[in-house]
């Protein structure tokens, strides 16, 4: 027994969102569901106090607590403050998206309590550091998860969506519980250190092997790699946008934290002169380098066939899941520096169109392509910033996206990874002809109607607010890239 | 011997019962597959000394779940006449995810030296020490689980929950 | 081996690369309504640029090889990204090219009826990165101005383009973003295998992957060596472009509109032979030699099919678009034989093809404006109709053709007496891209402007004041360099003895 009043100061942050969910149902249910801006203020007060919290106490060495469940460190900060952006920017856009908030839709209130529940489940995922605290915090995320794809319930696609998700998830989560169980069956232990200890002896084998692609199966359905994507379209277009965007950032990210911190704590040995080693019969980079390869050029192609804009951004977001795994199986501390500085800077770009998405949905009857005919005569402004979150997830320069990709692309060079990452920018290539068939209905094709859109203000600010990093992040990014560095420096041990 | 000759009647019965569920066109009869499915994992928990899971297993699914599952369908109009089954889709790609994970399954079952034990200790009653594992080492998770339950049952609510809005809206 | 001049600290490129960019901001600012307004302003911030490219036309030092008025600032320090620009013989010339060209071409654009303020914002911004482009000294500071140009170009095409801008605006994209990709890998491996002397750590500046001895072990490998140079080639080929790679070159050119097809064919398309000559050349100088000569008879396969495309051409911007192709040969024909008289025709041709392909879509722009098609056989006798057109239209043309006496014909030369040495049989062949060349110009200029008057076109009028300002600077320096070209040769000679001097045997 070793809870300690400490811990609390480690865990404020997540404590805080915790209590956040709470008080939104309360709120919710004390004003009837009637006034919603009683959850909604309760979520942006509670997310930006959690934020302050994290700011004010940034962990300076690694905490393992409530026993020995989850670990505060430099790793679990950095993802921390991603979410809490993530949710905090995403309220704000679900507050005025007519999807979420529209005059006949209901249970309004309950939205902005789940978008809490979910922020907390991602932390506690980035955090976990026992396989029973692994499989509830990803079981956290995905229930959360599907509730949100299903909305809009009157809506047949959204339910269609929402059902989907739920056998899919149901399915893999199960693969998943029984690859762990194999763990545990192993080693005898169910925390990371403790499945490290036991595999170091050499018990590998033909068991590890199922194990570590049966949990694959799991976090490969939560970020969305292939063969396990097939959900991913289908519940982004079903579900409402402002969910679609929350999708295609946090649950995926969630994902990505988790799967670093058990593979690189569980798996992967420090031979203490700074370069990660393996443990013996462990053999995942070359599962993980095929997975890689076939997710972003499966992604990138489906994409090309996509008529509906939220589609493909579907498939792009499945792409990208394959260019961040490329600097995941590299082993080395700049491969996976290069997949948290993508990350981040995924998170921003892919908000940011999937706000667009959001924002013209409240007005623009469609969401195919030839929908945005014209819109940058029209919008100005909205098209520029689009064109600018769409070069960023092609990868060109000046944006933050090609700084993401040119550390991934020098990532897997340095480990020699040349055919992965050969395929990797081939793949950019492919990505750039869709993204520019948003550019071209956007900027070379006639509007229909003339006259300006109207679009809400808030989404205004708000996607300057992210267009401005885009660029920054693309012409000076030191700061970040210092960040994602020294975030790494506490979970791969040394210095 | 004899433990092992039943071991294996249950085994069987589970899959079976599971096999069962998967292929019947009848919602009652997959229901009651169900209950006999359960109720084989049950014995297998039995088997491994693990007292609180059996019995929990007994009291949560076949109990609780599994009942109410059984009074939906029969309290739920003709819905034994409807036909459930969707067609097969892509029969060969789960054939090929089925036979892989077999193979893999087997293959790791046959190569494999476990380290558990040989022999099970005479069977210990488990359930004092889950309740005080829940409220001391494993509380967080423990206090994580029942918030998850409590989303669970928002979500429950808001999709069964009838509303005013209904016919409003069909995007 | 480069090296930076003592002293030779400078802000002058700095202003020339990011004042246009300055101008882009400003004109994205200006209400939109006023037109006049954009374009006097781009006039303006294009003007710059050209007063400071001929204080460095005065200020360059000809007498060394060494880089001069550079600026070297850390950027990214973590990554070793500095910010570090210079000039040698090699960029300059391309430097004072680009110059001219813009603020020639934002005259030319002055009939952009259609949404100016984007038209010269844009405009500007790829000014920058050509810019850019030819003064980095960091490779990476190169690739993010190479990338940066692409943006603009796709837009200047697509949306103020011909009936098939859509097509030719994402085939060009396309195209050279998968060269330039290839182009990051290898940039990518050479970081990591080339050593900063003074650090020791990796590196990205040019002048030290230039220098052999920084090279990392995995790097001395000849097989490495040859991949690593083919992956820069092919970036830089698809941009020349080089056959067979240059398909992208037709749509493009004939869809832009007349400026940007000027600033397509007068600088883009050098961008392709600069990065040969300041990156492949120098920091791979083996793999260069092994590689001559494959390209020279690269080099003689575009002279020719080039020239036979231009030929069959029914549309004018067509046939000069493939001119270029065949034009652009004559380069790669002069780099792949490395003696003084073939590398300085080649990059004198860069020049000279910059000046006179510039002329000759200005030319074209000028009749479409008028005639509103460019069908070689629509028209005729257009000599008697409009005779000054015609005059400046036949001096371009015959400059293209390589007429001695006009600047066409310097670089040609040079590049054949450089060539002849060294590949008899391919500068033989090559020589008879001169014969086709002279064959579809001639073609050209009998059907258009001689025989008998189309009456269609008897009341257009003769090329406007606009038109002459435009074109006429251009066509005094290809009188004048045709005469006297010392003022360009002697400003490359020195860098180019100092380029060859590095490559072996």
């Amino acid at each position: 027994m070793n809870f300690t009043w400490s811990d609390a100061a480690y865990f404020g942050p997540e404590a805080v969102m915790g209590l956040t969910f709470l008080l939104c149902v309360l709120g919710d249910l004390v004003t009837r569901g009637r006034r919603h801006v009683v959850p909604f203020g309760t979520l942006l007060v509670g997310t930006a106090i959690s934020l302050v919290l994290a700011l004010l106490h940034p962990p300076v060495s690694s905490h393992a607590i409530l026993g020995q469940m989850v670990v505060v460190d430099g790793f679990a900060h950095f993802f921390r403050l991603l979410f809490l952006g993530i949710t905090f920017v995403t309220a704000l856009l679900s507050w005025s998206s007519r999807e979420i908030m529209g005059r006949d839709r209901e249970h309004q209130g309950e939205f902005y309590a789940l978008a809490a529940m979910l922020c907390f489940g991602m932390m506690v995922m980035a955090e976990s550091a026992d396989i029973v605290m692994l499989a509830l915090s990803l079981e956290a995320v995905s229930i959360t998860s599907y509730i949100l794809a299903g909305f809009a319930r009157f809506s047949f696609r959204s339910s269609e969506a929402a059902l989907k998700y739920v056998l899919w998830g149901a399915v893999s989560s199960a693969v998943m519980l029984y690859g762990l169980s194999l763990f545990y069956g192993l080693t005898g232990a169910t925390s990371y250190e403790g499945i490290r200890a036991g595999l170091s002896g050499g018990q590998g084998g033909m068991a590890l092997l199922v194990a570590i692609l049966f949990v694959m199966a799991g976090i490969g359905y939560k970020i969305s790699a292939v063969p396990f994507h097939f959900w991913t379209p289908d519940v982004y277009e079903g579900a409402p946008a402002p969910v679609a965007a929350i999708f295609a950032s946090g649950p995926k990210i969630a994902g990505f934290a988790l799967m670093i911190r058990f593979f690189y704590v569980a798996l992967v040995q420090d031979d203490s002169q700074g370069t990660l080693a393996l443990l013996d019969d462990v053999q995942w980079p070359w599962v993980l380098a095929i997975i890689s390869a076939a997710t972003m050029t499966l992604g990138n192609m489906a994409a090309i066939r996509q008529n509906s804009v939220r589609r493909l951004l579907a498939y792009s977001s499945i792409a990208h899941v394959g260019y961040m795994l490329m600097g995941f199986v590299v082993l080395s501390a700049n491969g996976l520096a290069a997949v948290l500085f993508y990350l981040f800077v995924y998170a921003i770009m892919t908000i940011g169109a999937f706000l667009v998405v959001v924002a013209l949905n409240n007005r623009v009857s469609g969401e195919e392509i030839d929908d945005y005919a014209g819109l940058g005569f029209r919008e100005p402004l909205v098209a520029a910033m689009m064109f600018l979150f769409l070069i960023s997830l092609t990868g060109l320069p000046p944006t933050a996206g090609f700084i993401g990709k040119f550390y991934l692309f020098a990532a897997a060079g340095e480990a020699g990874l040349w055919w992965l990452a050969i395929l990797g920018v081939l793949n950019s290539v492919v990505s750039l002809y869709y993204y520019m068939r948003i550019a071209r209905a956007m900027y070379f094709t006639p509007p229909e109607l003339s006259g300006r859109v109207g679009l809400a203000q808030a989404h205004l600010i708000l996607l300057v607010v992210l267009a401005v990093p885009t660029l920054v992040l693309g012409v000076f990014w030191s700061p970040l890239k210092e960040f994602a560095d020294q975030s790494l420096r506490m979970l791969l041990g040394g210095g | 011997m004899i433990s092992t000759v039943i071991w294996c009647l249950f085994a069987g019965m589970t899959v079976m019962a599971a096999l069962a569920v998967a292929t019947s066109k009848n919602v009652v009869h997959c229901g009651f597959g169900l209950l006999f499915s359960l109720l084989g994992v049950c014995a297998m928990y039995v088997f491994l000394g693990a007292d609180f899971l059996a019995a929990t297993q007994v009291i949560v699914y076949v109990g609780g779940i599994l009942v109410l599952i059984l009074f939906g369908v029969m309290m739920t109009h003709r819905i034994t006449a409807t036909d459930l089954k969707s067609e097969l889709v892509q029969p060969v790609a789960a054939l090929i995810a089925a036979v892989a994970i077999l193979v893999l399954s087997v293959g790791m079952i046959l190569e494999q030296v476990w380290p558990a034990k040989e022999h099970l200790d005479p069977i210990t009653p488990t359930t004092h020490a889950f309740g005080v594992s829940f409220l001391t080492d494993y509380l967080f998770p423990f206090e994580f689980a029942s918030v998850l339950l409590l989303v669970a049952l928002i979500g429950a609510a808001m999709f069964t929950r009838d509303s005013a809005g209904e016919d409003s809206d069909h995007v | 081996m480069l090296e930076l001049a003592d002293g030779g600290s400078s802000s002058l490129l700095t202003w020339m690369t990011f004042f246009p960019l300055l101008g882009a901001v400003v004109i994205s600012l200006l209400p939109s309504r006023n037109q006049n307004l954009h374009r006097w302003t781009a006039l303006g911030f294009s003007l710059v640029p050209l007063v400071l490219a001929v204080k460095l036309f005065m200020v360059f030092d000809r007498s060394t090889s060494d880089v001069q008025l550079w600026t070297q600032v850390d950027w990214i320090r973590t990554f070793h990204i500095q910010y570090f620009v210079g000039v040698d013989g090699i960029s300059v010339t391309m430097v004072l090219l680009t110059a001219l060209l813009c603020a020639v071409c934002v005259v030319a654009s002055w009939g952009i009826q259609r949404a100016t303020k984007g038209y010269f914002a844009l405009f500007l911004l790829l000014e920058t990165g050509m810019m850019g482009v030819f003064v980095s000294l960091d490779f990476f500071l190169f690739y993010v101005f190479w990338e940066v140009m692409l943006l603009p170009m796709y837009f200047l095409i697509g949306v103020w383009g011909g009936p098939r801008k859509e097509y030719a605006a994402i085939k060009f994209f396309l195209y050279t973003l998968a060269g330039s990709v290839l182009m990051l890998l290898v940039m990518i491996a050479l970081y990591f295998n080339v050593n900063d002397p003074s650090t020791g750590g990796h590196t990205f500046n040019m002048l030290h992957m230039m220098a052999q001895a920084n090279h990392g072990e995995w790097l001395l490998d000849p097989t490495i060596r040859h991949i690593l140079f083919l992956g820069l080639f092919i970036g830089f080929a698809i941009k020349v472009p080089i056959v067979p790679f240059h398909t992208w070159l037709p749509d493009a050119h004939v869809e832009a509109p007349t400026a940007v097809s000027v600033i397509l064919a007068g600088v883009l398309l050098k961008m392709g032979t600069y990065g040969i000559l300041r990156i492949c050349y120098p920091i791979l100088p083996d793999a260069a030699a092994w590689f001559a000569y494959p390209l020279a008879i690269l080099g003689a396969v575009n002279i020719i099919y080039g020239a036979m495309c231009a030929m069959a051409q029914t549309d004018m911007k067509k046939l000069v678009a493939y001119s270029s192709v065949s034009h652009m040969g004559y380069v790669l024909l002069g780099m792949a034989v490395f003696n003084e008289a073939g590398i300085t025709g080649a990059v004198l041709q860069m020049f000279n093809h910059g000046t006179i392909t510039a002329m000759l879509f200005l030319m074209v722009g000028v009749i479409y404006d008028r005639a509103h098609h460019r069908e070689i056989n629509g028209f005729g006798g257009l000599g008697t109709s409009m005779p000054k057109y015609t005059t400046v239209f036949s001096l371009a043309l015959f400059a293209a053709l390589g007429l001695p006496g006009l600047s066409g014909f310097v670089g040609e030369a040079l590049v054949f007496v450089g060539a002849f040495e060294v590949y008899r049989v391919v500068t033989i062949v090559s020589v008879l891209g001169i014969i086709l060349g002279a064959a579809y110009v001639l073609w050209m200029l009998q059907r258009v402007f001689l025989g008998p008057l189309n009456e269609k076109y008897a009341d257009t009028p003769d090329i406007n004041r606009r038109e002459l300002i435009t074109v006429l600077p251009i066509a005094a320096l290809v009188i004048f360099l045709g005469v006297f070209p010392p003022p360009i040769i002697n400003m490359i000679k020195v860098s180019l003895l100092n380029l060859i001097a590095q490559i072996p045997g």
